[in-house]
């Protein structure tokens, strides 16, 4: 299954609002669309749930044009949530997420048992089960949103759109919003796209990025290699602000995983620790200065990281192959080869000696690095 | 929940039956209501040879006007509940829309004009429903198309009243410019209340009230689809037009027969789907259709009783004792709101 939004042109009267704007999505991912306001994201999320038709070109779920699906053909295949946020008055939790079995139930919209459950289930996904006889205008804003996710996932859709899903919530309610996502995403392998205003958060979640202005795509891919200064700065007409792209911001925490050994320094590693972190996966870095950025990163997430003791070098040194001993992969980020970093030149030589698989990132995009994690680390623990 | 709705019907059903009985007793004649039992059952037999004042006072003055209010009451709360529904706005209904207004104005248009004047009165009713038909249906628009510019509720909410003032205004010229005959006829049918419903009218509304009754239940499972609103609706797979067409004509058909021979009534469209949301704890339409249709028969049967005997021997307009009930629910949901 996949979604394929083909050369399109949307208009609104005279006036083009998106042009020629062609995208896939590979299904088990989630996308963020991020821009400015105005450039087209919530026209294009309503295009591709059909409601909104465009005036050229058109988009194919399973190769099959969804302007030419029936409605409720569509409504089995795709859900949406939008930025309304609609007033439901005397609605319980429960009731407002069966709206979404509509496109399965009969003439009367009568739940069966197996919609009951899928309500439920729904609900669960998206830690909110607890809600189910509440309310929903009791709620908080950010329980609401849940439940909004939950009544769209209760279509059982392969794509899932959301306009906004993290906009007017706290903080923490914008991280469990966007970690549920990537959870479902994952769990489901379903296609989900979310516009988003927050670029720290698409960049720690999404698994692509999708970058525009003016009714068109400037940038699409992974988070680390499209959210760059240049981009930005063009994006959002940025004069008077600097763009750090590897600055401090909040960090997914994972669990470290010593099979996997990231040698890194001087910032190379944050890259990969991001990626890694969105797909849950653990790892070990070192050696690293203690004031070194990868350092702060890499222990903001709660991994493995092996620090440089310039009183007691031989017993870093020691730690690390400790580490290395129980290593699958090691990963070379690139650090930079002044001398500063010799101790971690010493741990890649040790590594292709122990004959361990040894990956160099340097100029290789880190597409391939977690295609090689996935197929070692992840098949075998299945 | 399942069977505390069917409890709550059952109680509501059953409570129609003494409704029916204290209003058809109760009038500037008390008739006990053993003898109103034995005259309606006897007339139902066709046993009419005991034609006494009784027989003809309960089967010719108080059934008729009971039944009248049970349907102007069912009707207008459906019509209100479906366009609460469709503007997502709790605080609509026929009457604060208008559209009682805009029924009012095209039939009394077409009567001080001479078109539906008669020798004794005016044409025949389905005559007189197509022309309201065409008023409410013409408000309904003009309505419809201001929503989408403004969207506040209570700016909706005022748009609705000036168009009534707007017509009633527009009636007052044509008053003064009318013949006297025309004037006669329109003044005779304006003066109409629940209590000049003939028997062929009422035929007319319950042939024209069940359909619509039957229509707004099935289109239950669409109409829940609403809440969450139009754009929501349509990737549910629920087609958004059909609904919405359904829901126009039917609140405009059923306003538009009640008010063409019952004349505009006050309150009841907006107030009665309140009572019914509190009454069931559900936003859910395919359980308050039919529970909004028997409060508003219930509750208009004694808001005419009230209008009949507060000051007997005077009888008040309907819309005096309806607004009593409603303007006070009216006031409590524009206060409750913090928007």
């Amino acid at each position: 299954m996949k979604l394929k939004v083909f050369s399109i042109d949307v208009a609104y009267g005279r006036k083009i609002v998106l042009k020629n704007i062609d995208l896939e999505f590979e299904e088990g991912t989630l996308t963020g669309i991020v821009g400015p306001n105005g450039s087209g994201k919530s026209t294009l999320l309503k295009t591709i749930a059909a409601l909104i038709r465009p005036i050229r070109g058109t988009v194919y779920i399973d190769f099959k044009d969804i302007y030419k699906m029936s409605r409720k053909e569509l409504a089995r295949k795709l859900s949406i949530v939008l930025t309304e946020r609609p007033e439901a008055e005397l609605m319980t939790v429960r009731d407002l997420v069966a709206l979404g079995r509509h496109p399965y139930t009969g003439i009367f919209g009568r739940l069966s048992e197996r919609d009951e459950k899928i309500v439920e289930e729904c609900l669960k996904l998206v830690n909110a089960l607890h809600l189910k006889d509440r309310y929903f205008t009791e709620l908080s804003d950010g329980e609401r949103q849940k439940v909004l996710i939950a009544r769209a996932l209760a279509q059982e859709p392969e794509v899932l759109i959301l306009d906004e899903p993290t906009t007017f919530l706290d903080i923490k309610h914008r991280m469990e919003i966007m970690s549920i996502l990537r959870d479902i995403a994952r769990r489901k392998n379903m296609i989900i796209i979310a516009s988003l205003h927050e670029l720290d958060i698409a960049a720690r979640f999404c698994d692509q990025i999708v970058i525009m202005r003016d009714g068109r795509i400037v940038a699409r891919g992974p988070p680390e290699e499209v959210l760059n200064e240049d981009t930005l700065r063009y994006v959002y007409s940025l004069d008077n602000v600097g763009v750090w792209g590897r600055g401090p911001m909040l960090e997914i925490k994972i669990r470290p995983d010593p099979r996997l050994l990231i040698v890194a320094g001087g910032g190379t590693g944050i890259p990969i620790y991001r990626t890694l972190a969105r797909l849950g996966i653990g790892f070990y870095t070192g050696v690293l200065y203690s004031f070194d950025i990868d350092h702060i990163t890499a222990s903001t997430m709660n991994a493995g990281v092996i620090t440089y003791d310039p009183e007691n070098i031989d017993k870093c040194l020691e730690a690390a192959l400790s580490i290395l001993d129980r290593a699958i992969i090691v990963v070379d980020s690139g650090f930079p080869r002044d001398g500063t970093y010799r101790h971690n030149l010493k741990i890649i030589e040790q590594a292709r000696e122990m004959r361990k698989q040894v990956i160099n990132i340097h100029n290789r995009p880190l597409r391939d690095l977690v295609e090689i994690i996935k197929d070692k680390l992840l098949n075998r623990a299945q | 929940m399942r069977s505390r709705h069917i409890i709550l019907f059952s109680i509501l059903l059953i409570s129609l039956i003494p409704t029916f009985l204290i209003c058809t007793c109760i009038g500037p004649e008390y008739i006990p209501p053993l003898k109103v039992l034995k005259i309606l059952y006897s007339g139902l037999v066709g046993n009419n040879h005991s034609s006494t004042v009784y027989y003809d006072i309960i089967w010719r003055i108080r059934v008729p006007r009971v039944i009248a209010s049970f349907i102007a009451g069912a009707a207008l709360s459906i019509s209100g509940l479906l366009l609460q529904i469709l503007f997502r706005n709790p605080i609509v209904g026929p009457w604060v829309l208008g559209v009682e207004s805009g029924s009012v104005l095209a039939v009394g248009l077409l009567i001080l004009a001479g078109a539906l004047v008669v020798p004794g009165g005016v044409t025949s009713p389905w005559a007189l429903f197509a022309a309201s038909l065409i008023g409410a249906l013409a408000v309904m628009f003009i309505v419809l198309i201001l929503a989408g510019v403004v969207r506040s509720i209570v700016t909706l909410l005022l748009i609705g009243v000036t168009i009534g003032y707007l017509c009633s205004a527009m009636l007052s010229i044509l008053e003064a410019l009318a013949t006297k005959i025309q004037l006669q006829a329109f003044i005779m049918w304006s003066l109409g209340s629940l209590g000049a419903v003939t028997w062929s009218q009422i035929k007319v509304m319950a042939l024209v009230f069940v359909p619509c009754l039957v229509l707004s239940m099935i289109c239950g499972k669409g109409l829940n689809a609403y809440i969450l609103g139009e754009e929501h609706a349509k990737t549910l797979g629920v087609n958004v037009r059909v609904v919405r067409i359904m829901v126009i004509l039917v609140s405009s058909i059923l306003t538009a027969v009640i008010t063409a021979f019952a004349g505009p009534i006050a309150f009841i469209g907006l107030a009665v789907p309140h009572i019914a949301r509190l009454l069931y704890r559900t936003a859910d339409s395919r359980i308050l259709v039919p529970a909004s249709a028997i409060i508003g028969a219930v509750v208009t049967a004694y808001c005419d009783l009230a209008s009949r005997m507060m000051l007997a021997p005077v009888e008040l307009p309907i819309s005096t004792t309806t607004s009593l009930f409603g303007a006070p629910i009216l006031i409590m949901l524009l206060t409750r709101r913090r928007a």
